[in-house]
């Protein structure tokens, strides 16, 4: 298990069926009930996954909403990506091409980096109080 | 008077290694493609279908005994067809069909899908006066030849001096697929739904471009677009769309609200609720993906799987011949004389 800052990276298992996802489900469940949980699974290495380990995924995505966090997919192989659109899941989730984007795209708006004192929208629109003095 | 001679056989590894172009060339290839039923009807009983029409004075029929099963299908009791050498029972029946003085026989290893006509091959080869005319297009050679019975050597095996002919090529005019790989195999659906070629649905036509065969069941609410094709005892529960080229084949079952795009799903299969199948090829358990090239064995039998009660064929489909000769296994022909 990788962590980058508060986005936990997951490796999703080879076998992703019945035991497998369960035993998954027992590793993954205590990092889904903190405070807004911001998970990444990687699913470069699943070859096969069952509708267990579909579910396993969708209570994934819905533990982490109900707790304000996040869950995305991320570096689907060609299996993962044929098994979830067959089972018209594959737009629940939020899909990344590789786990580092994935991780960003949880800080493209960077809340936390803005100084404080500046308000929220300086960092979209600039200094309105500038623009304001030159027109 | 002519003859005939089909046979099917699984390639040599020398030769399916020639292939360059099969994407699954890592995986073993299931099944034998001429033997698929395909909007109705097999290749390989489409050419059997076609030679007997064509009244040809011998037919004989021989099929690999481990591609049998393949073929259930293609002709009726094609068990009594099967051998474990079929060049071997060739090469019997064309010496059978020189005892009997004839003088060309049309030798057709089922695999490609060839539209030409057997009596423009017959007489081209009759006119070049040689012992083999084998037909082409233009990415190469085919497996159909027209011989003169008299090439038969104890000496030498068939198939070498078949493959080892040159020229005269009989150019085929007509529209051919090589059936080389499951991607082919689509295209010939396609072709065949969008009228590019004489690969026609066996069943009735509907609606412009929707083909459905005997005992086809959509339900309620179920969109059916052209051009699709649902086939005998098929079942479309409701909800479901069928579209862009896809064929339900016999006995297939697709449940309530699954879609299906550009996708095959082979006889006797059955497609869960709620499924999204596209640029697909389903048959029983396993999914074979054309846009990613991934075949995968699907274990959970809600999503997909092979229909038990895979019931046989209706009453009143083609039977061969009833004159066709089975007293040896290896050897069968007709003689409508």
């Amino acid at each position: 298990m990788l962590t980058s800052g508060p986005v936990i990276v997951m490796q999703v298992p080879e076998q992703f069926t019945g035991g497998e996802a369960h035993n998954f489900m027992q590793e993954v469940g205590p990092l889904l009930e903190s405070n807004r949980p911001r998970v990444v699974l990687e699913c470069s290495q699943v070859r096969s996954m069952d509708s267990a380990g579909v579910e396993t995924l969708l209570h994934c995505l819905e533990e982490a909403l109900k707790r304000d966090g996040d869950l995305k997919l991320a570096a689907l192989s060609p299996e993962a990506e044929v098994i979830l659109e067959l089972l018209r899941v594959a737009r629940v989730f939020e899909i990344y091409p590789t786990s580092e984007e994935a991780v960003r795209s949880f800080n493209a708006i960077p809340v936390d980096a803005l100084p404080q004192e500046s308000p929220w929208y300086s960092g979209v629109f600039g200094d309105l109080g500038a623009l304001k003095e030159a027109s | 008077m002519p003859g005939a001679i089909v046979i099917a056989g699984r390639e040599s590894r020398e030769e399916s290694s020639t292939r360059s172009n099969f994407p699954l060339s890592t995986k073993p290839r299931r099944r034998f493609l001429a033997g698929v039923e395909l909007l109705g009807q097999s290749v390989f009983g489409r050419l059997v279908q076609k030679l007997e029409d064509a009244a040809f004075d011998h037919l004989s029929i021989f099929v690999e005994s481990s591609l049998a099963p393949d073929f259930d299908d293609a002709v009726s009791d094609v068990d009594g067809y099967a051998t474990t050498d079929v060049w071997r029972g060739a090469e019997r029946s064309l010496i059978e069909a020189r005892e009997a003085g004839i003088d060309c026989v049309l030798l057709v290893r089922a695999g490609a899908y060839v539209e030409f006509d057997p009596s423009d091959l017959i007489q081209l080869h009759r006119e070049s006066g040689n012992f083999i005319t084998r037909a082409c297009d233009e990415h190469g050679p085919l497996d159909l030849w027209a011989i003169h019975p008299d090439i038969v050597d104890e000496s030498r095996i068939l198939s070498a001096t078949l493959y080892g002919a040159g020229e005269p090529y009989y150019r085929v005019p007509g529209y051919v697929n090589r059936l080389q790989n499951l991607r082919d195999l689509r295209l010939l659906v396609a072709d065949g739904l969008s009228s590019r070629c004489g690969f026609r649905p066996r069943g009735f036509e509907v609606r412009p471009g929707v083909w459905m065969a005997h005992g086809a069941d959509v339900g309620r609410g179920a969109r059916v677009v052209a051009p699709a094709f649902v086939g005998s005892d098929a079942k479309v529960s409701e909800q479901c769309l069928i579209t862009r080229c896809s064929n339900i084949e016999r006995n297939c079952k697709i449940d309530y609200g699954t879609v299906v795009e550009d996708s095959s799903v082979l006889t006797g299969t059955y497609m869960g609720i709620g499924l999204d199948l596209c640029h697909s090829i389903a048959d029983g358990n396993c999914l074979l993906n054309l846009n990613r090239e991934v075949m995968l064995q699907i274990e959970d039998p809600v999503v997909m799987r092979q229909m038990r009660n895979n019931k046989p064929r209706a009453e009143g489909y083609r039977q061969l011949p009833s004159n066709f000769r089975r007293g040896e296994a290896v050897l069968s022909v007709a003689d409508n004389s």
